[in-house]
């Protein structure tokens, strides 16, 4: 399994069977003392956009589909044992509005209905596991997946004018709002991973959060079916929180922080590093065209790496633990290079190589629709 | 049978729905500030004789004012085209600019002099032209005007150009002073013009520093220019101090208005009031900020909505502003204090600012929190009546009408509710492919012996919101409609995740009374019914499941409504499992995957039955555990509208079209269901059975995850809190006791109407909903335009309040007559509520009530018998012990049933 998830991580850690990464340190791979090569203006833009048909590609698309989606509307999960996630269902949603494809749209969201949403509240259960009896495997949710459907609902409302999507988009955006969201923390609004052992209550360092759940394109939307919410103030305390990340040794987030306290530290039990989790929070933020240089020169430096690989960092250290392998990752370097004045990216980030999985093919359409929306010069003709 | 049962403890989970995903309003953070939409933004200011809003500063979209910031050196230059946008009022509290006048009486220039003393004057009445004006310039010469005219236009680039032309030609010439200080001043103004526009607040910030700028002692525009730039950037005490130092610096009149204009649109109330707080009212008790002072009030009811202030408003400066804004046209301001009431628990109050605001045009949020008002004071069928008139374009209301009529729906013996109701309410869960209006549909046909449609809309229910409830009802009726098949892969499909349904096979041994469908023709069922009265058992729910506690005797899976056992069940009772507690953190070791089959009655288990005459029922192991698929393969689209042809055919689609691929890992699944974190342990495990480990490697059952928890710290906890008894309270129903009347309600129960004849309502247009910005751009979002309903609704509200009122006059708490005047507002409320079985907020009612007026026995009573239901026995026993002889006499008779619908 390439990406930890996070649930599993955490039941993992729960156990005490998590072996934490024993690895053989390299080179610091960044500083916040590294000299900025040319430092560039960013060019983030930052209006209020639909995203409805931004994914032009009709090949690019069809390719996905066919290789991710099952036409019972499953998206499966290729590098993580055929599993599904609400995470997954909810960035097929995205694609299917993006690629203004509303027939897989339906049978993704028809899939979702039918098996994700077995709480009794609007969250989705957030892992599905086929050839298992049952298939959920947990109750639990995560957030990240409920606020991508919910976004994608809303973004498909907005398309297709659907009545329906519009409710459904509403019941889990309140749920999110009103069972998730910490409204009243010194460090202002506090989105919880999960219902289920993230809290204070819950952990000797907690509360957990996960940057990356903070789903800043997301948030900007949302406003659209549940306005009584703080949103904005999420995407506030998102980039407060950024910023004392960034003011740590290397500058990167981890994947999972400990908000115990004041302080921003690395959660027990999950590795410290920047990995498959954080490596979305520069591809969010710049999706949503928000912060400011502070908040990207950590990024910036991870993406401008000479040696051509991208590297997981252990953030303790500064040093690369090991390399994000699949292509794909690379459109959120490309991405980020990009995003200041005059930025323009290869080819490469056009083009979505055959052969990868799930996630890392995922996040390339995703960095294709964000340039797609936001900033024209990276994006292809 | 235990259907309907259950359906009681749903109703629950249904009904702190209601409370709380629309119920954000009430609570916390999260009110709705009435210009909900962006379009509305804050309403205008708009006290009547004010001063005019104070123009806005750098981001202005209005070209110069007329009174330019500086006066003009030359009266007859041309006016600098829009030489920038920083705009200043006026010029009250400012020195007026000399240099011009000195430079035309250097001139000799009287004409020009006199001119402009008078421009000055009328400018600034206060001035008077001064005594040295033939002094001459230490500097520049007669010669400046074209330097001057330069100036003015703005040219500051060829001004440069011009002086150091000069220089080159005349070497002894200097500019004058005037005219430098001008020049540094214009480009120090140019300059935060150009960064403000840009958005670089904080290159602004750092510019102003750098040059050691004084924002207090520059322009006026200039300092609000810089405090504002310090708000954007969350800088609050630096604005702070710069509207601080305006007003303390002696700026007066119309600048001091609009500074707290200015900060009130920048900062949070809590802090303009320490600006505010700077300006002391003359002995009179007048301020020189009266002007705005129903602004000032509005920010402060704006602030306590949105929890940045936690006194109430004052009430003779509420009054004010409810004056102003019972006449003002616009029904956002009504709508202010609407909510603003509502919030503040003055809920009949709130109703009657909303319907104020109702009438006044308001729109659907307006309509949203009258639906609210209503909801509160129990006034449930009013609520329906305006959600479903008002449930576009705002879907709140949508969803507030679905959820509404599912309390009634869900009940164990349901309410008549007209045909049309019903009909509508099908239309409405069709549009919206709503699971929680169809799962209401399908128990209310359920439970009126109505299977055929029930399993349709349980159908539908299970593929839009597949929870345990829904689940469980759509395997009764596949098992009442004979779906042998599909009952059995039903139930394989949801083993290990779902006890409930499994219980179906694996009952609790528990005696649950028949269902009323199941009475109708089985005279055996209602004699054994009957004789379960007889012996003296009541109804009541359990408490709800508290984590990390063992479940005490009964298998119970979740809070669910389970009637306390009975006579047969104490026969059965079986002790505590010792090693039942949900451990929350500890965890066994995983049993190993390879071992035996874990299917197997004879492994040692946590959750065995000790009980010796707990049998465990025969099941045909053809029919289960048998392997089946685990998707769920139920799908419903929203009522006929995909691409032209009804959805769900579109849904069935060939997959060729689509050229998906098909499932990956297209086994059947597993004979033995493993462990879910977050669900408790399966019936059949207390004849032995064992679960093979979860994902996680988890052993043990745990504590539900499901919709009865929440973090701490989060809203629903906030909300739940407060509810959770009043939801549980009232489950019995005295119509269970009465068998002939039961049969004759059933017997009256109206048909639903099934999906497919639920698609051609009035909504069913065959156009498609429209979205928000199609509705705009036609001018659509305007109430009169929605329907014909919502004003009609509006005015037939009064009459609804009176008819609750009436009855509230003789109205009973704990059985016995309450007296209340129905001018007594809080005392109705309390009523309502008492009614509707909130017995928290009774206490909260008259908690408020107290303050003001003194208690009368009927309302001690109330009080006491709220506090009995909250569980409260000894504050309920002082009460009750310290009231009359004959309030006493009230209070000895237990009450068999408080709620009267």
């Amino acid at each position: 399994m390439i990406r930890h998830h996070v649930f599993a991580a955490l039941s993992a850690t729960m156990m005490g069977l998590f072996a934490a990464p024993v690895l053989a340190q390299e080179k610091p791979v960044t500083s916040p003392a590294a000299p900025a090569r040319e430092k560039r203006q960013l060019a983030l833009d930052a209006r209020e956009l639909p995203l409805g048909g931004m994914l032009h590609n009709r090949q690019l698309w069809l390719a996905y589909k066919t290789r991710f989606v099952t036409a019972q509307g499953r998206v499966v999960d290729t590098g993580n044992g055929m599993i599904s996630h609400s995470e997954g269902q909810g960035y097929g949603m995205l694609l299917a509005v993006a690629a203004n494809d509303r027939q897989t749209f339906d049978r993704i969201w028809g899939w979702t209905r039918a098996n994700l949403f077995v709480r009794d509240d609007q969250l989705m259960a957030w892992r599905w596991e086929p050839g298992q009896r049952p298939a959920v495997a947990d109750l639990n949710n995560a957030t990240d997946g409920d606020l991508l459907v919910a976004w994608a609902l809303t973004e498909a409302a907005e398309l297709w004018a659907e009545l329906s999507y519009r409710v459904a988009a509403r019941r889990i955006a309140v749920e999110v709002g009103r069972k998730l969201v910490l409204f009243k923390t010194s460090a202002g609004a506090l989105l919880l991973p999960g219902i289920n052992g993230f809290s204070q209550a819950e952990r000797p360092d907690g509360p957990v959060v996960n940057l990356s759940y903070y789903i800043f394109p997301a948030f900007a939307r949302l406003k659209l079916v549940a306005p009584e919410y703080d949103w904005k103030g999420l995407t506030q305390s998102g980039l407060d929180l950024l910023k004392k990340t960034a003011a740590a040794k290397g500058g990167l987030p981890s994947d999972w922080t400990s908000l115990k306290g004041d302080a921003a530290a690395p959660a027990e039990g999950f590795p410290p590093a920047f990995a498959y989790n954080a490596v979305r929070i520069p591809l969010y933020l710049a999706w949503a065209g928000i912060g400011e240089a502070e908040h990207y020169a950590p990024f910036q430096a991870w993406a401008a790496s000479k040696s051509g690989a991208l590297s997981v960092v252990d953030i303790k250290t500064g040093h690369s633990t090991d390399t994000f392998r699949e292509p794909g990752y690379k459109a959120i370097a490309d991405l980020l290079n990009c995003i200041v004045e005059g930025g323009r990216t290869g080819s490469d980030f056009n083009f979505v190589r055959d052969g990868q999985n799930y996630y890392p093919a995922t996040l390339h359409l995703l960095a294709l629709v964000a340039a797609k929306m936001r900033y024209a010069s990276c994006a292809p003709a | 049978m235990r259907a309907s049962l259950i359906i009681r403890s749903f109703l629950g989970a249904s009904a702190l729905a209601i409370l709380s995903a629309q119920g954000v309003l009430a609570q916390g953070g999260f009110i709705v500030d009435v210009p909900a939409g962006e379009k509305r933004g804050p309403a205008p200011v708009k006290p009547p004789g004010a001063a005019q809003p104070p123009a806005p500063a750098l981001p202005a979209a209005k070209p110069a004012p007329a009174v330019p910031a500086q006066p003009e050196p030359v009266a007859t230059a041309p006016k600098a085209e829009n030489e920038n946008r920083l705009a200043p009022l006026d010029n009250a509290g400012q020195q007026p600019d000399e240099s011009a006048l000195r430079y035309y009486a250097s001139l000799q220039q009287t004409a020009r002099v006199e001119t402009e003393i008078k421009r000055l004057q009328r400018l600034y009445p206060d001035w008077r032209p001064p005594e040295n004006l033939s002094a001459t310039p230490s500097a520049g010469g007669v010669d400046e005007q074209p330097l001057w005219d330069l100036f003015s236009l703005n040219q500051i680039e060829k001004l440069h150009a011009e002086i150091a032309r000069r220089k080159l030609a005349e070497p002894n010439w200097t500019p004058s002073e005037d005219l430098l200080d001008k020049i540094r001043k214009k480009e120090t103004r140019n300059k935060i013009a150009r960064l403000w526009e840009s958005g670089k607040w904080k290159d602004m910030i750092a510019f102003v520093k750098e040059g050691g700028i004084d924002p207090s002692e520059a322009d006026i525009d200039i300092a609000w220019t810089v405090a504002e730039a310090y708000a954007k950037v969350k800088q609050t005490s630096d604005a702070l101090t710069v509207y601080k130092s305006i007003i303390s610096n002696g700026a007066h009149g119309r600048h001091r208005i609009a500074t707290i204009q200015k900060a009130m649109a920048v900062l949070s109330m809590k802090h303009v009031e320490e600006i505010i707080a700077l300006v002391k009212p003359d002995a009179n008790g007048r301020s020189e900020l009266d002007p705005i002072a129903i602004d000032i009030t509005r920010g402060r009811i704006s602030a306590f909505l949105h929890d940045e202030r936690k006194d109430l408003i004052p009430a003779d400066e509420l009054n004010k502003f409810e004056e102003f804004a019972r006449k003002d046209k616009d029904p956002n301001q009504p709508g202010l204090v609407a909510w603003y009431h509502y919030k503040n628990k003055s809920v009949p109050q709130a109703l009657e600012w909303f319907k104020h605001a109702i009438t006044q045009g308001g729109d659907s949020m307006i309509a949203h929190g009258l639906a609210h008002s209503l909801r509160e004071l129990g006034l449930y069928r009013d609520t329906e009546e305006v959600t479903y008139a008002w449930r576009q374009p705002l879907i709140h209301n949508a969803i507030l009408f679905i959820d509404i009529l599912e309390r009634d729906l869900t009940k164990e013996i349901p309410p008549y509710i007209e045909p049309h109701r019903l009909k509508r309410y099908a239309e409405v869960t069709m549009d919206t492919a709503s699971g929680e209006g169809a799962q209401g549909l399908a128990w209310y046909a359920y439970n009126t012996c109505q299977f055929p449609v029930a399993l349709e809309w349980f159908e539908r229910a299970a593929s839009w919101l597949p929870k345990e409830a829904t689940v469980y009802g759509y395997a009764l009726a596949l098992r009442r409609m004979k779906k042998t098949k599909e009952f059995w892969e039903t139930l394989n499909r949801y083993d290990g995740l779902f006890p409930k349904v499994i219980e179906i096979i694996y009952p609790d041994g528990y005696y649950h009374p028949p269902t009323p469908c199941d009475l109708i023709n089985n005279r055996s069922a209602q004699q054994k019914y009957q004789q379960h009265y007889a012996n003296g058992a009541a109804f009541s729910v359990p408490a709800p499941y508290v984590a990390g506690q063992p479940l005490a005797g009964a298998p119970q899976t979740f809070g669910y409504g389970q009637y306390q056992r009975g006579p047969v069940a104490q026969q059965v009772q079986t002790p505590p499992p010792q090693a039942a507690a949900y451990p929350q953190h500890s965890f066994q070791q995983a049993p190993q995957a390879s071992a035996a089959p874990a299917w197997s009655g004879s492994a040692p288990n946590f959750y065995r039955s000790a009980d010796p005459n707990d049998r465990e029922p025969r099941i045909d192991r053809k029919l289960f555990p048998v392997a089946v698929d685990p998707q769920n393969p139920l799908r419903h689209y929203p009522a006929g509208r995909y691409m032209g042809q009804p959805a769900a055919q579109a849904a069935q689609l060939p997959a060729a079209q689509t050229a998906l691929p098909r499932e990956p890992v297209p086994g059947m699944g597993m004979l033995v269901a493993r462990r879910i974190p977050g669900v408790g342990p399966m019936p059949y495990e207390r004849w032995g059975y064992q679960l093979l480990p979860g994902f996680n490697g988890i052993a043990a059952a745990s504590p539900p995850h499901n919709a009865a928890r929440a973090p701490e710290g989060t809203l629903w906890t906030t909300l739940h809190a407060k509810d959770a008894q009043a939801t549980i309270a009232g489950a019995a129903d005295p119509l269970r006791q009465d068998i002939a009347a039961l049969l004759e309600r059933l017997a009256r129960a109206p048909r639903v109407p099934s999906p497919s004849a639920s698609l051609n309502g009035p909504w069913n247009s065959p156009k498609p909903y429209k979205s928000r910005e199609q509705l705009e751009s036609e001018g659509l979002l305007q109430p009169s335009q929605i329907s014909a309903g919502p004003a009609q609704i509006a005015a037939q509200i009064p009459a609804s309040i009176v008819r609750t009122q009436e009855p509230s006059a003789g109205q009973q708490a704990g059985g016995h007559a309450i007296r209340i005047a129905a001018t007594d507002t809080l005392a109705v409320q309390a009523n309502a509520q008492y009614n509707a079985g909130q017995y928290p907020a009774v206490l909260e009612t008259l908690d408020r009530r107290m303050r003001n007026h003194p208690e009368t026995e009927d309302i001690k009573l109330m009080r006491a018998w709220s506090l009995l239901h909250s569980g409260n026995v000894d504050e309920a026993r002082k009460i009750f012990s310290s009231l009359g002889p004959a309030a006493r006499r009230n209070s000895a008779a237990a009450p068999a049933e408080s709620r009267t619908r």
